[in-house]
């Protein structure tokens, strides 16, 4: 299993994670890569942030390092394409709610366009105000040339009213992929794998925001075929970020 | 023995939602559960037979499902007589239903506080949906439980976003008990258990909404003590309820 959606370092909230106990976390629930990105450093220096990840990254070959940017900075263009060209890094997440920007702000758009489509870019979404699934899908739709993965099928909503709005983002705009951390909805998943198709759902389990285990549990008690499920678990990340399989 | 605090079952043409009970049993087996408590989708007085369809399910699984009628406040006095019908009509109705995002009405308004108030004096708990949205805020809700210190009122653990509001209401509100559903956090379950003891949580999974086999391993993974995870898994509920259950 390879887990998309991790967050490591020391945080400025009280949510630290080492890669140590990230890999003994991962040991436990049996998953063998992780995709890792800075949780919001104590110093707020995500460039500095995305450096550590790059030597987490060469230190530890299972996980796959991800830079992170505060769109609203005037340096993130330059801090996005640094992670990316100097720092090998493989994608960038973007994280509106806690950045405090609306992700289809124009000032994301520097950021999309400096990347040129060189690597994915990672969305936390489903955040009210911020990230509601119609605003991911009009940043995407600008940039149809750019992959996007969201988080938490792009919704958290759980009166179930952005469902019917994700699953829009899902047939209309085939640049967006889509984790399910949190999703406690089965159907909503095999909703998903429906409008998006099968190799558009991966996993990502929001470490260490919400519980790897829990989330891997959820993905195994669908009603999917094993083959599906296996997309979800490694094939899917592993065609999007051009990894070797395995 | 296994009961289901929340799920739901309706066939709303409006929303588009189709959750025949069937499906719902299938998803209760499929998990163990042995007993769930059902709302419909849609609010009575209303243009869907949300209510009628509750009738005709209870009737088909009767020592399966128990029945909380989802009402609308805002109709005042028709709402309460149309709720204290149904409760005195139906041994199987043992709640109410509120869910303030399709109603619209805040639960700690007038007409709202009196429905509830009425359940408390018919010996009935409320539900209300609780989550990230007004006018279901915990902090709302709990505002309807001070003005209503007689009636027992469960609502979901807050959501995504306001699940540690929740448990501070519950833990000032006694006479608000939450429900494990419709939170992706297994460790807040644990801190509700730690702050409100093993009395005031109970097992839901919002089946067919959510994933009773999955939520029920959102408990189990807790390891709790026998005796606490027996009480979160039907004895609280059932005590609500006074449902004649598990006694040998």
């Amino acid at each position: 299993m390879i887990d998309a959606n991790v967050f490591i370092g020391d945080s400025l909230y009280e949510n630290s994670l080492s890669p140590q106990h990230l890999l003994e976390m991962m040991r436990l629930s049996d998953v063998g890569r992780a995709v890792v990105r800075p949780l919001k450093p104590l110093d707020f220096d995500f460039d500095g942030a995305n450096c550590w990840i790059a030597e987490v990254q060469s230190k530890h070959p299972n996980l796959i390092g991800f830079g992170r940017v505060d769109a609203l900075l005037r340096q993130a263009p330059e801090q996005a394409l640094r992670a990316v060209e100097e720092y090998g890094l493989q994608g960038i997440h973007l994280h509106p709610w806690e950045e405090n920007y609306q992700i289809n702000s124009e000032k994301v758009d520097r950021v999309v366009e400096a990347l040129d489509a060189r690597v994915p870019i990672y969305v936390s979404a489903g955040y009210p105000v911020v990230s509601h699934p119609l605003q991911v899908q009009d940043l995407a739709n600008r940039h149809p040339d750019t992959t996007f993965i969201v988080t938490h099928g792009g919704q958290q909503d759980i009166s179930g009213m952005s469902f019917d709005d994700a699953l829009i983002v899902a047939r209309e705009s085939p640049n967006v992929n889509f984790d399910v951390s949190g999703v406690y909805r089965r159907d909503f998943i095999e909703l998903l794998i429906e409008q998006a198709g099968e190799q558009r759902i991966i996993f990502g389990s929001c470490t260490p925001y919400m519980d790897m285990t829990f989330e891997i549990i959820r993905i195994h008690a669908t009603h999917l075929s094993i083959e599906i499920k296996d997309r979800i678990f490694q094939g899917n990340i592993i065609r999007i970020l051009g990894l070797q399989g395995g | 023995m296994i009961i289901d605090a929340h799920a739901h079952a309706d066939e709303n043409d409006i929303w588009g939602w189709y959750d025949p009970p069937e499906k719902v049993i299938s998803l209760m087996d499929e998990a163990g559960i042995d007993m769930a408590v059902i709302t419909p989708y849609s609010d009575e007085p209303g243009p869907s037979p949300g209510l009628e369809n509750l009738k005709r399910y209870l009737a088909q699984f009767p020592d399966r499902l128990i029945g909380f009628p989802r009402i609308d406040p805002k109709f005042g006095q028709k709402s309460i007589e149309i709720f204290e019908k149904t409760i005195k009509a139906n041994p199987l109705m043992k709640g109410l239903k509120l869910h303030p995002i399709s109603n619209l009405v805040k639960p700690f308004a007038p007409l709202c506080v009196e429905l509830i108030r009425r359940a408390g004096e018919l010996g009935v708990p409320v539900f209300i949906h609780c989550g990230d949205k007004i006018p279901a805020l915990p902090l709302q809700i709990t505002r309807a439980a001070g003005l209503c210190p007689d009636t027992t009122i469960i609502c979901h653990m807050g959501g995504y976003f306001h699940a540690e509001e929740a448990l501070r209401c519950a833990r000032r509100q006694s006479n608000l008990v939450l429900d494990t559903s419709s939170t992706p956090y297994p460790m807040i379950v644990r801190q509700a258990l730690e702050l409100l003891g093993p009395n005031r949580v109970v097992f839901a999974t919002d089946n067919p909404a959510g994933d009773p086999i999955s939520e029920l391993q959102k408990i189990r993974m807790l390891h709790l003590k026998p005796d606490v995870e027996e009480r979160v898994l039907w004895k609280n509920i059932a005590e609500l309820l006074h449902l004649e259950v598990g006694r040998n």
